[in-house]
């Protein structure tokens, strides 16, 4: 216990709290009490696909491969005398997992059994990593299964075409596990250097969520943190900053075995605030505004689904992070441009009339539900603390912003985003011959 | 957390779980019937039907704003084939009454919203309404369609189907739906619908209202129902193995799927059931299984070789999506790792790993209110009394020797196999631009 430091935070309004306790070497460990009968672990790093372009320890800058950070993440569960974390995690009980998004990765399990074997497993293989070009050899063939499978994907494609039309530089608009061609370029000296300048105690967190001893966990993870894990945080070459504000295309469309055309419309943003607060008021303003503008309680998705012009299926969401944000919308319609169109118009029908009081009122209480929601998975609060961590952001302060967002707060929100938008419509439309 | 059970009316069965373990609760809502062709096919149209308006609140927009009302309670209504019983079940998920910052009545609120959407659907002349039976069948036929679109979830189906080929099945085919959803009128649908409403209602609760508290709720609101049929379904006879049959299909997409089809002869309530699970986790539900160790991790072939079993029809399968020039290989290698099976060879750490990952697997349904119903759900239907940890208790008592035993037994006499037509080229989205 005498090698952290630790922070309480709590919220009345969901009735939980945990603790952030800040290791010596710098690592973030978060412990998250929750009685349920699993325990769920993650030890993540703020690394993904777009982190491409950096500077090494050793001074270096350097690009690597697209997927790298994929391929890392698939590589780190090889250890040095030729077993795999995956089977020692079988032979505790625990189900093991890992994943890498654009801007994070995560190795993870969950248990009822055996947490401290499982924990110490998990410090373990993350800290010590050991890459051969055998080893590096032997995963091409999965990863390059595991991208033909996304090939295949007609909402995935629809996504990147989405990320494509709107980007002209940023590497978010490149596939997160990376190509065929450009993992063949990834060799053991590649995965060192990433993970030499990533893999850093204050660029990582250890979460921790369940009914835990928190002082029993933190005195293994005390003891198993390795001397060699340690340095400060890495410097980015940020190429993504200088993306213009308008979309690089605004119609992008491939054919693909799909029974009708699926669309996803991307509403590109590069107001994006350096500070992490005012990123997540953002968030919470626009995750409102798209409620009352698109919910399927609402007159525009009734209209166009009575209409018959998109099917039941249809999603929004706003996304926001340090380098890249934007709004989308997905579905699939006969006519995705016509869906397009009646979007357009129900925005500069909402821009004379203003945003529906009694719709607000509506979309506070589903976002507050949700927020409370969260809470009843050991598996989404973990996540929910890291991907907080990533972005520089606490836990519970999403669902107090949302309780305290005015009318007018999101009436200024919509006026703001919608003033002089830019959108692009990708489209995956099924093949013609 | 123990099931109890109580009759509310002679026709209403509730059965539920106290508990204030979680911030949202579950309700659920079901009707069964055995099932034919014909009625899963309206049932399909039915569920759809259903979501479009109730005489209280007369379009889909009203149900859903009432719903967010209710703190975002979501509401789904869906139809299922379990063995040969057809079920129409409406599950509420809501959020705990102690969340309810108003006072608003969630659970009442809910269940007097599903019962107008089960006894006082919209009619039009004693009858749903047409434009909105033709509307939900344009969208059921584009679902259908859709199931093209997930190449995986296709090969899956098309397995299903292939391997009920003979049978005196009522399993409807994907062609059979596809063809004859055009031919469902509003008064079949009107008739359908009410000979379901002809059955005695389960009501399945988990939360942390009283049994008492729940019993009136739903007394009030379906105090209209007077299904009386009580239905006692008892789960068939596993199929037996058939001669073999391999159909393969083009598809423009990159990526092979294999799906292969074996017989257990095992079915829920069996003496072998317990054992099937074991061996199925040993061959290939997880990473510690055969499957994953030797068709990926050791030759490198995909990103997914598992397999799955179920107790309804005893059947097991195993999946993988591959290149299509190792279609060979794959299949020697996956017959090769039952083959171990069949001669013994299961070491005890594979088979520890299997019992301590199956242990795990049980537990978890603890911490969900959903995985709690649907193990409840489907042994009430067929009158199967266990709870979850006998069923734990009953797996680990299962030994090697039953396992080879049934792995002796087992029956592969059915293969689909998707033959990507892409796969090969250079595809566009796969490669570097």
């Amino acid at each position: 216990m005498n090698n952290f430091k630790a922070k309480e935070f709590e919220s009345k309004l969901l009735s939980e709290k945990y603790v952030r306790y800040t290791h010596s070497s710098g690592l973030d460990v978060f412990i998250f009490p929750k009685k349920m009968s699993t325990v769920y672990a993650l030890f993540g790093v703020k690394y993904g696909s777009v982190d491409n372009s950096f500077i090494t320890p050793d001074g270096k800058e350097i690009t690597v491969p697209d997927g790298i950070a994929h391929f890392l993440e698939h590589k780190l569960f090889t250890n040095e005398d030729g077993s795999d974390s995956f089977e020692r995690f079988s032979d505790y009980g625990a189900d093991a997992n890992a994943y890498t998004s654009f801007n994070k990765t995560a190795y993870l399990f969950s248990c009822s059994d055996e947490l401290e074997s499982s924990l110490g497993e998990l410090i373990d293989f993350v800290t010590h990593p050991y890459f051969t070009p055998d080893s590096v050899e032997s995963e091409i063939g999965i990863i390059a299964e595991e991208i033909r499978m996304y090939d295949d994907n007609p909402g995935d494609r629809c996504f990147y075409g989405m990320l494509e039309g709107m980007y002209k530089s940023h590497s978010i608009r490149r596939n997160i596990c990376g190509t065929k061609a450009s993992i063949s370029k990834i060799t053991a000296d590649t995965l060192y250097d990433c993970y030499r300048s990533f893999y850093r105690p204050n660029n990582m967190a250890l979460v921790i969520c369940g009914d835990v001893d928190a002082e029993q966990l933190l005195n293994l993870i005390d003891v198993r943190l390795p001397e060699s894990f340690c340095g400060s945080s890495v410097t980015r070459v940020n190429e993504n900053q200088f993306e213009a504000p308008c979309v690089l295309s605004e119609y992008t469309e491939r054919q693909m075995q799909v029974s009708k055309p699926i669309f996803s419309i991307g509403f590109k943003d590069t107001d994006i605030s350096d500070d992490p607060r005012k990123r997540l008021r953002k968030d919470a303003l626009m995750a409102i505004v798209n409620e009352i503008l698109f919910s399927r309680a609402g007159d525009f998705y009734s209209s166009l689904f009575e209409r018959k012009i998109i099917s039941p299926a249809f999603s929004y969401g706003y996304t926001i992070s340090a380098s890249f944000a934007y709004n989308s919308l997905a579905g699939e319609a006969d006519d995705p441009r016509l869906v397009l169109d009646e979007v357009k118009k129900h925005i500069e029908d909402v821009k004379r009339t203003g945003l529906d009081r009694g719709e607000f009122e509506r979309a506070k209480r589903v976002m507050y539900a949700e927020s409370v929601k969260l809470f009843d998975s050991v598996e989404s609060i973990a996540n929910a603390l890291f991907s907080a961590f990533c972005e520089d952001e606490e836990l519970f302060e999403y669902a107090e912003i949302i309780s305290g967002i005015t009318y007018e707060d999101a009436q200024k929100q919509f006026e703001e985003f919608f003033d002089n938008y830019s959108a692009t419509l990708s489209v995956v439309s099924p093949i013609t011959h | 957390m123990t099931l109890q059970k109580v009759s509310i009316t002679e026709n209403i069965r509730l059965s539920y779980i106290s508990t204030k373990k979680f911030k949202s609760e579950l309700i659920s809502f079901s009707l069964s019937a055995p099932i034919t062709e014909r009625s899963y096919l309206l049932s399909l149209v039915l569920c759809g039907v259903l979501r479009r308006g109730t005489n209280a609140l007369p379009s889909m927009a009203l149900i859903n704003k009432r719903l967010d009302e209710l703190y975002a309670s979501t509401v789904d209504i869906q139809s299922s084939i379990h063995a040969d019983v057809l079920t129409l079940c409406v599950s509420a998920e809501i959020l705990s009454q102690r969340f309810s910052l108003d006072g608003t009545d969630i659970l009442g609120g809910v269940t007097d919203t599903v019962a107008d959407i089960l006894l006082s659907p919209l009619t039009e002349d004693g009858c749903f309404p047409a434009k909105t039976v033709e509307s939900e069948i344009a969208f059921v036929k584009d679902s259908l369609s859709a199931e093209i679109n997930n190449t995986r979830l296709y090969a899956s189906t098309r397995l299903k189907e292939l391997m009920c080929r003979g049978e005196d099945s009522r399993f409807p085919t994907l062609e059979y739906l596809l063809s004859n959803v055009e031919t469902v009128t509003p008064s079949e649908l009107w008739d359908f619908y009410n000979s379901m409403l002809c059955s005695r209602l389960s009501v399945f609760y988990i939360g942390s209202q009283t049994p008492s508290e729940i019993s009136d709720r739903v007394k009030k609101a379906f105090e209209d129902f007077c299904g009386e049929r009580i239905n006692e379904f008892i789960i068939p006879r596993a199929s037996a193995p058939k001669e073999f049959l391999s159909v393969t299909e083009d598809m423009p997409v990159n990526q092979g799927k294999l799906v292969m089809g074996m017989r257990t002869g095992a079915v829920m309530g069996s003496k072998q059931h317990a054992a099937a699970i074991v061996l199925n986790e040993i061959f290939g539900a997880s990473p510690a299984s055969k499957l994953f160790l030797n068709v990926r991790e050791r030759l490198s072939l995909c990103y997914y070789c598992s397999s799955s079993y179920s107790m309804l029809s005893g059947n097991l399968t195993v999946a993988s999506g591959i290149d299509c020039a190792n279609r060979d290989v794959v299949t020697s290698e996956i017959l090769a790792q039952l083959e171990q099976i069949k001669m013994g060879n299961v070491s005890d750490t594979e088979f520890e790993a299997a019992r301590k990952s199956l242990e795990y697997s049980y537990v978890q349904i603890y911490d969900s209110p959903f995985s709690l119903q649907s193990f409840y759900f489907i042994r009430d239907l067929f009158g199967v009394c266990e709870t979850v940890e006998e069923c734990k208790e009953r797996i680990l008592s299962v030994t090697k020797e039953d396992v080879y035993q049934l792995a002796r037994e087992l029956e592969y006499d059915t293969c689909f196999f998707i033959n990507g037509t892409l796969s090969g080229e250079e595809c566009e989205v796969g490669e570097d631009e």
